[in-house]
């Protein structure tokens, strides 16, 4: 294929050798992908500071068919997000978003799974107050890109819609919601109560409609996420950056 | 398994090491004399029996304490905090700094699973005992190292004592033609009267 280039964004990097780094990239046109920077960690290195977890820029690199580790050969940079390392919340959260990335997307282009990642980074730098909220919402947003969207209405067993103020139940392994009723009849174990007011906050982050709100059930929502992720995404196990994000938020 | 394939085997272990390379590392050794080889092994098993953390700033020593924690000439009032031990050799090789230094263990990475708990904070805030004034924070100029940097200012911060960061910018002999745009957005900002 040669040479070509696409909008990315770094997700990690891993030092190479003395001088190299290898860069784990989400890519516009090339999906998930690995490349190594060559000499990128010498002091006077063109690549200097671009190559930093959270940037966007324009990579150029080789494509030989068959590999999996291009070479990048260049990379114009377009949003440098340090900032986030200077708030750990903020940087928990950036690193929850990147490592969804990196564990779910594929190697197929998936142009609005990389415009929502650099959106949603773009939130985490830019957020005023309510920096949880914001990254509940943002992870939930990657969540329904990637296809994993939750079922909120109507109840996943009678198909009926339950009333404002019905206090429900959110069944993991079906994904979505059941209603006191059907609960009875199930045999699930899975099941989280779900309050109204709960159950309304969470359709507020599913569709990213929660805005800066400062949420009544934010340890209830950040509970339910993550057991969410690690049954739907993660093979059952939690995500490290949800445990690091856990810890910071106490 | 031969003994051939058991050291390639042992090679590849190492960082940035490949099967090729392992074997032509193998390869290497048996061209080279026997005692020759012997003396590679020898070494790493002195390293291995003998180097240890020091107990006060986990650095990597034959002693414990090590040789900067016991050094009476060491400016005592100042510790400049790493990332790695490697990280100490370079900075005390500047000749610039006469201060301890008190080793990490890595930086904050959430895709890692690395928190606070699992570097030597505790440890380094047990140091703050009223001797010391400054704490230089040395860790990578990286966004880990930044993340790092900022929860280690708010775990300090409280105690009374300086905490500093090393400058970012341009380096000594570069060009600021070809430098990065981020580099040079640091040094900008971190720009110093004259």
């Amino acid at each position: 294929m040669g040479l070509v280039s696409t909008p990315a964004t770094v997700l990690k990097t891993y030092e190479y050798s003395e001088t190299s780094k290898i860069l784990r990239l989400l890519t516009r046109d090339h999906g998930l992908c690995s490349a190594i920077a060559k000499g990128a960690r010498r002091p006077r290195s063109r690549f200097g500071g671009l190559l930093e977890p959270f940037s966007d820029g324009v990579a150029t690199f080789y494509v030989k068919e068959g590999r999996e580790l291009h070479t990048l050969s260049g990379f114009e940079l377009r949003r440098e997000r340090q900032a986030l390392g200077r708030e750990l919340v903020r940087y928990a959260g950036a690193g929850l978003l990147t490592e969804i990335a990196l564990r779910f997307a594929s190697s197929e282009p998936d142009r609005e799974l990389f415009e929502q990642l650099g959106r949603s980074l773009d939130r985490l730098v830019a957020q005023n107050g309510a920096v949880e909220t914001a990254v509940l919402e943002e992870t939930w947003r990657l969540i329904v890109r990637l296809g994993f969207a939750p079922a909120l209405d109507p109840c996943s067993g009678c198909g009926r819609s339950p009333a404002p103020d019905e206090t429900t139940h959110f069944d993991l392994v079906g994904g979505g919601i059941i209603c006191d009723g059907c609960r009875r009849e199930s045999a699930a174990l899975s099941l989280k109560a779900l309050a109204p007011r709960a159950r309304t906050e969470l359709a507020l982050l599913v569709a990213g409609a929660a805005d800066a709100t400062v949420l009544e059930t934010i340890r209830f929502q950040r509970n339910l996420l993550r057991d969410f992720i690690a049954y739907h995404l993660a093979d059952h196990r939690p995500l490290n950056s949800f445990h690091f994000l856990e810890q910071r938020l106490g | 398994m031969s003994v051939i394939d058991d050291l390639a085997s042992e090679f590849t272990r190492l960082p940035g090491i490949g099967r090729k390379t392992a074997y032509r590392l193998t390869h290497y050794l048996l061209k080279i004399p026997p005692e020759e080889a012997c003396r590679l092994a020898r070494a790493i098993e002195a390293m291995a029996e003998r180097v240890r953390r020091c107990s006060i700033c986990n650095n990597l020593s034959e002693s414990d304490p090590c040789e900067f924690c016991t050094n009476p000439t060491r400016d005592r009032t100042v510790i400049c905090v790493v990332e790695e031990a490697s990280d100490i050799a370079a900075i005390d090789g500047s000749g610039g700094y006469r201060g301890l230094y008190h080793v990490l263990g890595g930086c904050l990475s959430p895709l890692d699973g690395i928190g606070p708990e699992e570097l030597n904070v505790d440890s380094l805030l047990a140091r703050l005992n009223g001797e010391v004034r400054e704490v230089i924070i040395a860790t990578n100029p990286s966004v880990e190292g930044e993340a790092t940097a900022t929860y280690l200012h708010r775990a300090i911060g409280s105690r009374g004592v300086q905490v500093t960061r090393l400058a970012r910018g341009l380096p000594v002999g570069g060009d600021l033609e070809y430098a990065d745009g981020v580099t040079i957005a640091q040094a900008l900002s971190g720009r110093r009267g004259m």
